[in-house]
């Protein structure tokens, strides 16, 4: 076996293992990234209506202004307290969806914090991008014929997500780092699995280190995705 | 045509009161003519322009295109069929120039094809290559490109009525005339109905079939480039266009209007002295140009010379250092008289014959007759 070769490194099991976690950590960061831009742009996007400005300011400010450790906690144990009693016992139960097997309330419980939480920051970048497009860019588009809509979707909002394409990758890491918190949840991603190596070989600097070298590349790979689009 | 009645707008001041930017306006707008909206900022001229496609709804008053008022149509399909160049170009920079021209057409539904070929006719009007172009992004392109660009997607939809916004304000003063010319031209062979707004009078003049001076949300005179100049309305007006607003004149007339004025006199290389003294007697002139049998110019014979001399022109005559062409305005042919310190040129038509001549006395009466008023606008060169 390697490890009695070397003993400082780590079993091979123990690599499974963060693997493992370092793939749910990639998939559960992705989908977020994914929903919590859609998100971002609806809650952006509705804050220029003055009837929907009100409740997206509600919105954004507990988003903000409350840690995310809370709102994971919230929406895990609190959420399971306050939906009725059937609708956990659908949630909870295996099945298959298009083939895909169901996931783990665990994992559903994390999404949604996690996606709720980064969708109002995604959504203040995205509203600063809007803010710097240049005044005379809607009063060209108005003149022109085009719908409120029309003009959000062709004009405005590809100007503002350029603008604003540098934050919001900012945004992106963020994501892929806070999705550590959801261990504290129960999910078996790359924290909770670093943690549980190192609980069992009791190796503290290579459990951690693999898992930060391994939360080093994701980042990576965000940041090399923002200045690809950049180009 | 576009028909302003009683047209106000009314915005209330940060102190309350009621303030009445716009007053009253009524304006008329054949179809196919220019109208220059001119005035200092803060006139009236843009908010009134403004509410013709109702980028500002009018507090009263009535916005009537080809006799239809606008007020029963829903303003998206007002604006689609309204074309407008915006202050400041306004191109969109996340589009390519063939995106952002076909902006209307393709919200009209146009199929890819038509919009293509639509994209690259106009391309062609303003002399810009669509293979080279087309393609490109805004910023990708120099200032007076982008300026024209800004005015054919006005135009791509081929609306019948423009309204342009300073729409040459963006660009150095070199290109703007050129634009101009070009506008011009392109603008002869389309006839659309085209209000502009303005606070260059130099442009006004140039553009303008009429041109209204607004004044505190009023327009104080309406009227041709000319009786602008000639007869300004009130002070206002007269120092809004400029107390040298008899030499801006010179550009409203052409060499040719004033070669016109005068009955054609000549004479032959071979026509006695005595004869030509006689002509310039007659005619009170102090010279007498000597063609040849073609009419082309060889040189003039001076009234002094001819007075107590024998023989024929040709003994006498006097060499022609500059000529003028029937198209130049008269700022021009002024210029160049200054330029060689002389008092008068004669007029060449396309094939280099003598059609009159131009001198400062000419000029002066013709600018005193009030000829100038009926002019056919000069050819841009």
């Amino acid at each position: 076996m390697m490890s009695s070769l070397f003993p400082g490194l780590l079993d091979a099991r123990y690599l499974f293992w963060l693997l493992k976690g370092f793939g749910l950590t990639l998939q559960l960061s992705l989908i977020t990234i994914v929903l919590a831009t859609l998100l971002g742009l609806l809650v952006a996007a509705a804050r220029e209506q003055r009837w929907l400005a009100v409740p997206c300011v509600v919105y954004l400010s507990v988003m903000r202004n409350t840690p995310l450790l809370v709102q994971l906690f919230f929406w895990y144990f609190g959420a399971a307290s306050l939906v009725p009693e059937v609708w956990m016992v659908w949630l909870n139960t295996p099945k298959s969806l298009l083939g895909v097997p169901w996931p783990s309330f665990e994992w559903l419980a994390a999404l949604f914090g996690l996606t709720l939480y980064s969708a109002a920051f995604i959504a203040e970048e995205i509203r600063a991008g809007i803010r710097g497009v240049g005044r005379g860019q809607r009063a060209a588009a108005a003149a022109l014929g085009l719908t409120g809509w029309q003009a959000f979707r062709w004009v405005i909002l590809p100007q503002a997500l350029r603008i604003a394409r540098g934050p919001l990758f900012g945004q992106y890491m963020n994501v892929v780092k806070n999705s550590s918190l959801a261990m504290a949840i129960g999910l078996a991603e790359l924290s909770y699995a670093s943690r549980q190596v190192e609980t069992e070989t009791l190796k503290t600097f290579q459990a951690f280190g693999v898992a930060t070298l391994l939360y080093m590349f994701a980042v990576m790979l965000v940041q090399v995705a923002g200045r690809r689009r950049a180009a | 045509m576009i028909e302003l009645k009683n047209l106000c707008k009314q915005f209330v001041q940060k102190n309350g009161q009621p303030f009445n930017a716009v007053d009253n306006v009524n304006l008329v707008v054949p179809e196919g003519e220019i109208c220059v909206l001119l005035g200092p900022s803060g006139c009236g001229k843009t908010t009134t322009m403004k509410m013709i496609n109702r980028l500002i709804e009018p507090t009263s008053g009535q916005v009537l295109i080809n006799g239809e008022d606008t007020a029963g149509i829903d303003t998206v399909s007002l604006r689609r069929n309204i074309g407008y160049v915006i202050q400041q170009i306004g191109l969109f920079p996340n589009m390519t120039i063939e995106d952002n021209i076909m902006v209307v057409p393709r919200m009209l539904g146009w199929d890819r094809k038509r919009c293509r070929e639509r994209a690259r006719e106009l391309m062609s009007m303003v002399a810009l290559d669509p293979d080279r172009f087309l393609h490109r992004y805004p910023k990708e392109m120099s200032g007076g490109q982008q300026q024209r660009i800004g005015v054919i997607r006005a135009l791509a939809a081929d609306a019948p009525v423009l309204l342009m916004d300073e729409p040459f304000g963006a660009v150095d003063p070199i290109n703007r005339e050129q634009i101009q010319n070009e506008f011009l031209l392109m603008q002869r062979q389309l006839g659309k109905t085209v209000m502009l707004v303005s606070h260059d009078i130099d442009e006004a003049i140039k553009l303008g079939d009429r041109i209204a001076v607004f004044r505190q949300g009023r327009i104080v005179q309406c009227a041709g480039a000319d009786e602008i100049l000639a007869k300004p309305a009130d002070e206002f007006v007269a120092s809004f266009v400029g107390h040298d607003r008899t030499l801006k004149r010179l550009l409203l007339v052409q060499a040719g209007d004033v070669a016109d004025a005068q009955p054609t006199l000549t004479a032959s290389l071979d026509t006695p002295l005595q004869q030509a003294f006689g002509t310039m007697d007659d005619h009170d002139l102090r010279y007498l140009t000597v063609v040849d049998a073609d009419g082309k110019p060889l040189g003039y014979v001076k009234r002094k010379d001819a007075k107590a001399s024998d023989g024929v022109c040709a003994d006498r005559l006097n060499p022609i250092t500059i000529t003028s062409n029937p198209d130049e305005n008269l700022r021009v042919v002024l210029s160049k008289l200054y330029e060689h310190n002389l008092t008068w040129m004669p007029v060449l038509d396309a094939d280099g014959r003598y059609n009159g001549e131009v001198s400062q006395d000419y000029i002066a009466s013709f600018l005193n007759s009030g000829k100038t008023h009926g002019r056919q606008r000069a050819a841009p060169k």
